[in-house]
């Protein structure tokens, strides 16, 4: 199974741009907010081409009509018409208090968790280029999986700079600002599968830091379980691979292709540049890396290494596979 | 009529000798001129090439987008890419575009006045925009700079890139601008010719006028925000970096603060330019005058009340939110209003679709776009799902580039005989003006769409879904630097071979139009007559100039009839 379709795997729907399954101007309606946003969304459209309408038809008419020509000769028009200019003015205003307190309503209803919503929280955690969701049980996953019809509420933190947590089916967006808690919740209303984006630029891999969210027809209790990493039932590099995607899979490729971090692919055992000498890719310069990652910082990275220290976030276990999987990322 | 002692020629014709091209020569006395009309063309000259410069960015970007993978840029090597393009642009063209070449050209001229009142000012503003363009430049060469245009912490103070030279070339650029703007307000306020009252100034003035009241209240609030931001990097102060306990929304306040107003900064001079071009193109006086002049002042003034709206989403409280939101809405007001009154001065007029007209309707056309897209961006609910989107990249285009750049277009195209005395190919005029309209439109429209159904701005790869927005979109760009190219061919070939014209070709009234094309190196070789504003019927056709000259009512001096008061230097 290549890594890329664990992370940014490619759904069906977005394989290919004719398989759009949205309407015109939005994507599958996938929450019970969505259908009054789009509804605003309507309204100010058509508006909007009323008045469009009549910007471009008078334009055109006016310049076939008063073009000059031989034997034309303008009739006497008034330069002011206070009538008038107080008509195009007010009537539009009454229009967009309209829309402002549509808009304002919509909002405050996206706002406002219902009660139930506080049942179940999960944290997003978001950092350069990756998400992480740690559900009510503790099961820490690179995915999220909502059940259908059970308002949610999200957490939202950053452990870098500011990203944004952006769910287009849901209508969905906050930004997520280190340093403080950001909340959102939404019900999902279709089972399906549908895009989170990073929507607050954040760096090289920003337009990487889109996944897939699953809404199924089942309970929180099936979802969590489902979800649940059990270490015992993975081998070391099973594991491993688990936990390359939910901390490093956003710096470190395993491709070969260079992200902020080198590439993972066919490392291991290998001499590598570093500013402080030239130093073996093994289990020790492996552990170092992780634990310090400004001991030894490679070329021609830039120093200090744009790496976080994982000393006291991974366990020692977690570590060894780690270690296993460095060895051997393409397998 | 007056007995004037001089001959209309000599007044109102074609200024081969004697003109301020001409009166000196040489690199030295270009470097050092303290002519506001020279000063105004190197502006627009440098905003020209920094023009190109981000526009050659777009070109880039837009290419890659062509695919959804790679086809040639790095993640890294994109985002510097729409960083360069994006800083370039507002800061070293657009900001400076229209006040710089065209209101340093104009604005005297109008004014029937001999040079801006600090014309020492002038020139170190012209200097100060070279040096900031500079920076941005260094940083382009040496380490790049990738955080977007708007330099948002705490990603600014994490990149390596060079963000000191950048935002410090920024600064600079903000004192450019200060110095343009205390210059104008001053020139306005003291320079006046008699007769000329506030509500008897063209429209270009009151445009101009506003613009410099934002450019000199908002720009400092920018230059402490960027030196904050490079004391931060290089100090490590802490003042927007969460690490240390700062808050990095914070320097979204301050930065909004001065960059909502700056958005109209941009607007106002493209508005002012309008105008004046679909008044002097239909040949009738502004409808609703008063209510324009004053609508430039209410969106100045308003400008400086809405900026929260370009933080919707970064978790202030609700009742700021929705106060904002109130706020934005009311400002769209007047600029709505101003199209209408646009639309009425060509009813009963006598339109020539003259190059400088037919911009002026593709700005209607476009600016119609981007303010009625405004509207879902203000109205909170929508806003959520649209903010950082395509759509919103969308949107600002279309008034920055569709309604901006495009009123530039029509005001150099209506000013150009005036400061080169050659009038262009008024055929391929047309054909360029069609052209960046259609490439124009090709590359934004599309935009909307994919942002509406969710493709996140600033986006290196994307999902294929809207592979085909994006690559309408760029092939509309390419279209539109062909259109864009097409006009610099046109006009600087008019240099050599366009045909000689007189003072006032189109037949227009204000007062820069009274005097030689190109004028005079001290603008008026005679005091003009200041007669009515937009009084179409204030001036005739006369065979010996070829062109029009003012009617002197009975009664005046005419100008030259009177002994030239010598002004000393
Ligand atoms: C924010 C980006 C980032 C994340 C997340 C990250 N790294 Fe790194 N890593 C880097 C950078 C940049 C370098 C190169 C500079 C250096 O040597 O520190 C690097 C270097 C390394 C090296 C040395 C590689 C070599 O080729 O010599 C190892 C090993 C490493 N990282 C392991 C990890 C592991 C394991 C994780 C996940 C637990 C991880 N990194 C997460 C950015 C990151
Ligand atoms: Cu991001
Ligand atoms: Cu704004």
């Amino acid at each position: 199974m290549s890594l890329d379709s664990v992370l940014w795997a490619q759904t069906e729907d977005y394989t290919n741009w004719s398989n759009w399954d949205g309407s015109y101007f939005f994507p599958q309606q996938a929450s019970d907010n969505a259908a009054a946003v789009d509804g605003t969304f309507d309204l100010i459209f058509w508006v909007s081409v009323f008045f469009f309408v009549l910007i471009v038809v008078p334009m055109v008419v006016f310049i076939v009509k008063y073009r000059r020509r031989p034997g034309y000769s303008p009739k006497p028009a008034q330069d002011h018409n206070l009538v008038l200019e107080l008509g195009w003015s007010v009537i539009p205003t009454l229009i967009l208090v309209l829309f402002f307190v549509k808009g304002v309503w919509g909002y405050m209803d996206m706002r406002t968790p219902p009660d139930e919503a506080s049942e179940y929280e999960i944290q997003a955690q978001a950092s350069q280029f990756s998400w992480k969701f740690t559900y009510p049980n503790g099961t820490v996953s690179p995915k999220l999986v909502l059940p259908i019809n059970t308002p949610v509420r999200f957490r939202l933190q950053s452990s870098d700079v500011i990203h944004s947590f952006f769910i287009p089916a849901f209508r969905l967006k906050h930004d997520v600002v280190p340093g403080r808690f950001g909340t959102a919740w939404v019900n999902p209303t279709r089972v399906g599968t549908y895009r989170l984006y990073c929507a607050e630029f954040c760096g090289d891999g920003h337009s990487l830091m889109r996944r897939d969210v699953e809404v199924v027809d089942k309970t929180w209790e099936e979802v969590m379980d489902e979800i649940k990493w059990k270490y015992e039932e993975h081998d070391a590099w099973g594991n491993g691979q688990h936990l390359y995607i939910l901390n490093c899979a956003g710096c470190h490729s395993v491709d070969g292709s260079t992200k902020t971090g080198p590439s993972f692919l066919d490392a291991w055992g290998t001499q590598r540049e570093t500013y402080s000498g030239s130093v073996l890719f093994d289990e020790n310069y492996a552990r170092e890396s992780i634990l310090d990652p400004n001991a030894k910082v490679r070329t021609p990275f830039p120093r200090p290494s744009a790496m976080p220290t994982f000393q006291g976030k991974l366990t020692e276990d977690e570590i060894n596979y780690l270690i296993e999987f460095l060895k051997d990322p393409a397998r | 009529m007056g007995t004037a002692t001089v001959d209309n020629r000599r007044l109102y014709g074609h200024a081969p000798e004697n003109n301020y091209l001409k009166h000196t020569r040489g690199i030295a006395s270009w470097m050092f001129t303290l002519d506001h009309k020279r000063i105004g063309v190197m502006y627009l000259v440098g905003v020209t090439v920094t023009f190109l410069l981000g526009g050659f960015f777009a070109l880039v970007l837009r290419s890659e987008l062509f695919t959804p993978n790679k086809m040639f840029l790095t993640e890294a090597q994109y985002n510097q890419a729409f960083t360069l393009h994006g800083a370039i642009m507002v800061f070293a063209f657009i900001i400076p575009a229209i006040p710089g070449s065209i209101g340093n050209f104009v604005l005297p001229v109008m004014l029937g006045a001999k040079d801006v009142a600090f014309p020492r000012l002038n020139l170190s503003s012209f200097y100060l925009w070279v040096i900031g363009t500079f920076f941005l430049l260094v940083a382009m060469i040496a380490g790049g700079l990738d955080t977007g245009w708007t330099f948002y912490t705490p990603y600014s103070i994490q990149t390596p890139t060079n963000v000191v030279a950048a935002t410090f070339g920024a600064f600079i650029l903000g004192f450019s601008s200060i110095f343009t703007g205390l210059n104008f307000i001053v020139t306005i306020n003291t320079m006046r010719p008699p007769g000329m009252t506030w509500f008897k100034m063209p429209l270009f003035l009151w445009g101009m006028y506003s613009t410099s009241i934002i450019q000199v209240l908002a720009t400092p609030v920018l230059g402490i925000t960027l030196l904050l931001l490079i004391a931060e990097k290089l100090l490590g102060l802490g003042i927007f970096n969460p690490a240390q306990g700062g808050d990095p929304v914070l320097f979204q306040h301050f930065f909004w603060f001065y960059s909502h107003p700056a958005v109209y900064i941009m607007i106002l001079p493209g508005m002012a330019i309008i105008s004046e071009v679909i008044s002097t193109h239909s040949h009738k006086k502004v409808f609703g005058y008063t209510f324009v002049a004053l609508s430039s002042v209410a969106i100045a003034l308003l400008s400086f009340l809405v900026w929260g709206h370009h933080m919707f989403t970064s978790g202030q409280s609700s009742i700021s939110i929705v106060i904002f939101s109130a706020l934005t809405f009311s400002v769209a007001i007047p600029s709505a209003v101003k199209v209408y009154n646009w639309l009425a001065t060509m009813f009963r007029g006598e339109v020539v679709l003259t190059t400088p007209m037919c911009f002026a309707l593709a700005f209607l056309f476009l600016f119609g776009i981007g303010g009625l897209t405004g509207l879902f961006l203000g109205t909170l609910s929508t806003d959520v799902h649209l903010h950082d989107t395509y759509f919103v990249v969308a949107h600002f285009h279309y008034v920055m580039m569709g309604s901006t750049a495009v009123a530039f277009f029509a005001g150099v195209f209506h000013w150009w005989p005036k400061m080169f005395g050659r009038m262009y190919n008024e055929t391929m005029g047309r054909i360029t003006c069609l052209i960046v309209f259609v490439g124009f439109n090709l590359a934004f429209l599309p935009q909307f769409v994919m942002g509406s159904r969710g493709m996140p701005r600033r986006y290196a790869r994307y999902d294929e879904v809207f592979q085909i927005w994006h690559q309408l979109s760029t092939i509309g760009a390419l279209v539109l630097g062909l259109g864009i190219l097409l006009g610099i061919v046109v006009l600087v070939r008019s240099l050599f071979n366009g045909k000689r014209v007189s003072g006032n070709p189109w037949g227009a009234s204000t007062l820069e139009w009274q005097t030689t094309s190109p004028p005079h190196f001290h603008n008026f070789e005679f005091d003009p007559y200041v007669g009515g504003l937009y009084d179409y019927k204030g001036v005739k056709y006369d065979e010996s100039v070829e062109g029009y000259v003012p009617i002197i009512p009975p009664g005046v001096a005419a100008p030259g009839s009177a002994p030239v008061p010598q002004t000393a230097h």
